[in-house]
C-alpha cells in the first residue's frame, strides 16, 4: 500500500519535458519515463524487443509531429516557406503580382506606298482616302519567328496641331516619293507611322456561363504567361473591367487625347464605375491566369450597381453650419456588392500571352506582316478625278494595292523581354511590397513601383532614385534595361513614357519625377601577378580571371554602386598559386573617332561611349560612378587582362 | 596420503545435463516481467495487458527471432533493423547465399543484440512431396556469454510456399 501511495505521489509531481525535437530525444525521454515510473512492469526496451518497438514507434510519431510542427511554422514565414501554394499565398497577401515571361516592347515603323494628289503648292501629298487605319491586334513577325502585336490603333490620317499629316512630312521636309507622277497624276508617296508593338500573340477564348448564380465565379485561361487581358465582354454587351481587388468599384479609363496638347499628352484619364469587374491571378506553378468575378447577382441587383456620386451630398436640416468631417473618397462610388458575377451568358476574353529573353529581337529584324487588321476612313471619299491616268479607277482595286505595299521595320532592338521570374525572385519582392501602398511616399515605394511596371510595357533592369539638385520637390529616376544578350542598354523612350504614365497614377500631387537614362561605364581590369614557379602561369591567370569576372558580373551591380578596388585585390591575392600582386588597375574603354554619342567600338566590340576618368574618381580606394552611372564589365573574356611575372 | 590408483578426468568431456540446464533456466527466472511476448497476446492478471516474459533466456530468444524475421525498412524509425534475410530466401542453401545470410545475421546481432553470439548456422530448405519448394529458413545455434549460456538453438522460417 505504501508503495502505491508513493507512486501516486510521484505521478502527481511528474516533470514533463516538452523540449524533445527529434527521434533520439523522444526515445531517450520515453525510456527514462518508463524506467522511472514502470520499472516493475517492463524492463526490456532493446531495439529487438516488442517493448523497444513500441518505444520506437512512439518516438517516431513524436519526431514526425515535431517535424510537421516546425514545417508549419516555417511555412508561415515567406522567406522560409517551401510549398508552392503557401509561397503563392504569401505573395498574394503581400500584393506581389505573379507574372509569367515578360514580352518585349519595340517601336515599329509601318510604311505604305499611297496614291498621291496635289497639295496647295502642287506638290504630291497622300490622298487621305487611301490612308489606312491599322487596328490593335495586327500582328507582325520577326526573322526568328517572334510575333509582335500592335498595342494600339494607328491612324494614318491623324494630323498634328498644325493640320499636317503625321505620316507624311511633306516633300519639302524630306517626304519620300514612291513613283513619280505621270499621265497627269501625282504618282505615289511613302507614308509611315511609328507604332508601339508588344511581343506575344493575342488569343480569344469563349466561356459559356450557366444560368445559376455563383459568387466569386472563377475561370482559368488556357495559355500560360498571359501578359495582358485586353478585354472581357459578355454576350449581352457588358464590359468587365480588371481591378486590383473586388472592393474597387471604379476604374481609370485611358482615352485618346483630342485637345491641342495631343502631341504632348497622348491619352487622358477618366474615372468610370465598374459594376462588372474581375481580378486576375496567376498560378505560381502553372503560370496560368485565372479571372475571379464578383459576388453580386445581376438579376437581383437594382440601380445600386451604378451609383451616382452626386447622391452623396449631405443635406443640412435645421442648421446653417456644419463641422469638418472625415471621408474616404473611394467610398463615393462604392456599391453594396463586390461586383457582378456573370450568369446565363457567354464571356469572350481576349488576352495576350507569351514572352521571354529571345523576344528581344535585333533592330531591323521585324520585317513581316502576319495578320493585318485595317480599314479606310469613311470620312474621306475617293474622287477618281484626282487620279487621272491610273490603270484603274476602282477604289477597291487601288486600296488593295496600297495595302499590299505595306512594309515594316524596327529601327531599335526590342527590349524588356525576360523569362518568368523565379520563385526566389518573387519571394524577394515580398519585403519591399509590405512597406508600400497605393501611393508613392518613400524612395522604396518609388523603386517598388518602377520595378513592378506591368510587364507588357517593358521591364526596367536597374533603377535608382536620387534627389534633384535643381528642384527640391523633384527626384531623379535613373533607369537602364538589358538587351537580348543580357547586356545593359538604354531603355527605350516608349518604356520611359510608359513608366512616366504608370508612376503618375501613384505619385503625390506635389511630387515630380524626372526619368533619365542611367549611364553605363564599361571598363577593363588589368593586373600583374607573381606566380609560384610550381604552378602553371596560364592556369593561375585563368583561375584569377574567372574569380574576378564572377565578382564583377552585372548581377552584382546597381546604379550608383561603386567598385572597391581592394575587393579585386583580395580576390587576386587569394587565388591559388599567386605569390604577390604587382599591380591592378581599372581602365576606361578608349573613345575613338568612330564613336557615336551612345556607343563606341573597341577591338571590334561595342561599348558605351561614356568618357569616365577612373583616376579622377578613385577616392579612398573606391571607384565612384557619376550620379546615375552603373559599372558593367561587358566582355569578361576580353576585358580582364592578366599578366604573370 | 593417497594410495592405490590415481584418478584422472579430462575437462573435455565435461558438459551439462538436462537437469543442470533446467536449473540454470530457473536461475534466470525473475518475478518482475521483463518484456512483451512476441507475437503480442493478451496477458493474465499478473502480466497486465500483454503477456510478458519473466525468463531472461526466453526474452533473448524472442528478441533474436524478431531480429532474424525482420527485414530492412520494416521498422519505420530504424530502417536497417533486422537481419534482412527475405531477399536471400531463394539463395539460402547455396554456398554464397549462406555466407551472405551469416554475414547479415552477424551484422544485425552486433548492432542490435550484442549479448547474443552466433556459433553455428544451418540452412533449412524443405520441399513438398512434389518437389516444389515449401519452406526456407535458418537454424542458428548461439551463446550468451554474459550469462554463460551455450548451445541455444533457434529456428526461423523466412519464406513458406506451397
Amino acid at each position: 500500500m505504501a508503495k502505491e501511495r508513493i507512486q501516486k505521489q510521484i505521478r502527481k509531481e511528474r516533470q514533463n519535458n516538452y523540449l524533445s525535437r527529434d527521434f533520439d530525444q523522444f526515445r531517450s525521454q520515453l525510456l527514462d519515463y518508463a524506467r522511472a515510473y514502470f520499472p516493475d512492469k517492463i524492463k526490456d526496451f532493446g531495439e529487438a524487443s516488442v517493448g523497444g518497438m513500441f518505444l520506437d514507434m512512439n518516438a517516431f510519431v513524436g519526431d514526425n509531429l515535431s517535424y510537421y510542427l516546425d514545417h508549419q511554422f516555417r511555412e508561415l514565414n515567406p522567406r522560409l516557406a517551401v510549398e508552392t501554394s503557401n509561397i503563392e499565398s504569401h505573395l498574394r497577401n503581400a500584393g506581389v503580382k505573379i507574372v509569367g515571361a515578360s514580352p518585349a516592347v519595340v517601336t515599329v515603323t509601318v510604311f505604305f506606298e499611297v496614291y498621291a494628289i496635289g497639295d496647295a503648292y502642287g506638290n504630291p501629298t497622300p490622298d487621305p482616302a487611301f490612308l489606312p487605319r491599322l487596328s490593335q491586334g495586327t500582328t507582325l513577325r520577326s526573322s526568328n519567328g517572334t510575333v509582335f502585336t500592335l498595342s494600339e490603333d494607328v491612324d494614318f490620317t491623324e494630323t498634328d496641331v498644325n493640320g499636317n499629316l503625321k505620316c507624311f512630312a511633306g516633300i519639302d521636309a524630306g517626304g519620300r516619293i514612291g513613283q513619280a507622277g505621270r499621265n497627269g497624276n501625282f504618282g505615289t508617296v511613302i507614308v509611315n507611322r511609328d507604332v508601339l508593338c508588344v511581343s506575344g500573340e493575342q488569343k480569344s477564348e469563349a466561356f459559356a456561363i450557366a444560368n445559376n448564380s455563383v459568387p466569386f465565379r472563377s475561370i482559368t485561361l488556357a495559355s500560360p504567361n498571359v501578359s495582358q487581358i485586353i478585354s472581357v465582354t459578355d454576350s449581352d454587351g457588358n464590359v468587365y473591367y480588371e481591378v486590383e481587388s473586388l472592393t474597387q468599384s471604379d476604374v481609370f479609363r485611358s482615352t485618346r487625347n483630342t485637345n491641342e496638347d495631343r502631341d504632348v499628352v497622348e491619352s487622358s484619364l477618366e474615372m468610370i464605375p465598374a459594376p462588372y469587374r474581375f481580378t486576375s491571378t496567376t498560378s505560381l506553378s502553372t503560370r496560368k491566369t485565372s479571372l475571379t468575378f464578383g459576388s453580386g447577382d445581376a438579376e437581383t441587383l437594382d440601380d445600386d450597381i451604378v451609383p451616382d456620386p452626386s447622391e452623396v451630398a449631405l443635406p443640412l436640416y435645421g442648421k446653417t453650419t456644419f463641422s469638418r468631417f472625415s471621408i474616404d473618397p473611394n467610398r463615393l462610388l462604392e456599391t453594396q456588392s463586390l461586383g457582378i458575377s456573370p450568369r446565363n451568358t457567354t464571356l469572350t476574353i481576349i488576352y495576350q500571352h507569351g514572352g521571354g529573353r529571345d523576344h528581344n529581337v535585333a533592330a531591323g529584324s521585324i520585317r513581316f506582316v502576319k495578320t493585318l487588321l485595317r480599314d479606310f476612313p469613311k470620312s474621306y471619299t475617293f474622287d477618281p478625278a484626282k487620279h487621272p491616268g491610273r490603270s484603274t479607277t476602282s477604289f477597291t482595286s487601288l486600296s488593295n494595292q496600297v495595302i499590299n505595299s505595306i512594309d515594316v521595320t524596327n529601327n531599335e532592338p526590342a527590349v524588356g523581354g525576360d523569362s518568368a521570374p523565379t520563385v526566389s525572385d518573387l519571394r524577394s519582392r515580398i519585403s519591399s511590397y509590405r512597406f508600400t501602398q497605393e501611393r508613392i511616399v518613400t524612395k522604396q515605394d518609388l523603386l517598388a513601383r518602377v520595378y513592378t511596371l506591368p510587364s507588357n510595357f517593358g521591364r526596367v533592369y536597374r533603377a535608382a532614385v536620387s534627389p534633384n539638385p535643381e528642384n527640391p520637390l523633384s527626384s531623379l529616376i535613373h533607369v537602364i534595361s538589358r538587351d537580348a544578350r543580357g547586356r545593359l542598354t538604354t531603355s527605350t523612350d516608349t518604356l520611359k513614357r510608359n513608366l512616366r504614365i504608370y508612376l503618375n497614377e501613384y505619385r503625390l500631387i506635389s511630387d515630380a519625377y524626372d526619368v533619365l537614362d542611367a549611364e553605363v561605364i564599361n571598363f577593363q581590369v588589368r593586373y600583374r601577378i607573381l606566380v609560384d614557379p610550381s604552378y602553371n602561369k596560364s592556369g593561375v591567370i585563368a583561375q584569377a580571371n574567372t574569380a574576378v569576372a564572377k565578382s564583377l558580373r552585372l548581377q552584382n551591380f546597381q546604379i550608383n554602386q561603386p567598385i572597391v578596388r581592394d575587393d579585386i585585390t583580395n580576390i587576386l591575392i587569394n587565388t591559388q598559386g599567386v605569390i604577390s600582386l604587382t599591380n591592378v588597375e581599372f581602365v576606361p574603354i578608349p573613345i575613338n573617332t568612330q564613336s557615336t554619342v551612345l556607343s563606341t567600338t573597341f577591338e571590334g566590340r561595342e561599348y558605351s561611349a561614356l568618357d569616365y576618368n577612373f583616376k579622377a574618381n578613385f577616392i579612398n580606394g573606391v571607384y565612384l560612378p557619376p550620379n546615375g552611372g552603373i559599372f558593367e564589365l561587358r566582355y569578361p573574356s576580353f576585358d580582364i587582362k592578366g599578366a604573370a611575372v | 596420503m593417497f594410495s592405490g590408483e590415481r584418478k584422472s578426468y579430462s575437462f573435455k568431456s565435461v558438459g551439462f545435463t538436462e537437469e543442470n540446464i533446467k536449473d540454470n533456466r530457473s536461475t534466470f527466472t525473475v518475478n518482475d516481467p521483463i518484456g512483451i511476448v512476441s507475437p503480442v497476446q493478451f496477458g493474465n492478471n499478473a502480466d497486465g495487458l500483454f503477456a510478458m516474459h519473466r525468463n531472461l533466456l526466453e526474452q533473448i530468444k524472442d528478441n533474436l527471432k524478431v531480429l532474424l524475421r525482420t527485414n530492412h525498412g520494416e521498422r519505420p524509425p530504424l530502417y536497417d533493423f533486422g537481419a534482412n534475410l527475405m531477399p536471400l530466401a531463394f539463395d539460402i542453401g547455396t554456398d554464397s547465399g549462406d555466407i551472405q545470410a551469416m554475414q547479415r545475421i552477424s551484422k544485425a546481432l552486433s548492432k542490435y543484440l550484442p549479448v547474443v553470439q552466433a556459433s553455428d548456422y544451418e540452412p533449412i530448405v524443405l520441399y513438398e512431396d512434389n518437389g516444389e519448394l515449401a519452406k526456407v529458413g535458418v537454424r542458428m545455434t548461439y551463446d550468451i556469454p554474459i550469462l554463460s549460456i551455450k548451445g541455444q538453438k533457434v529456428d526461423c522460417i523466412i519464406y513458406a510456399a506451397g
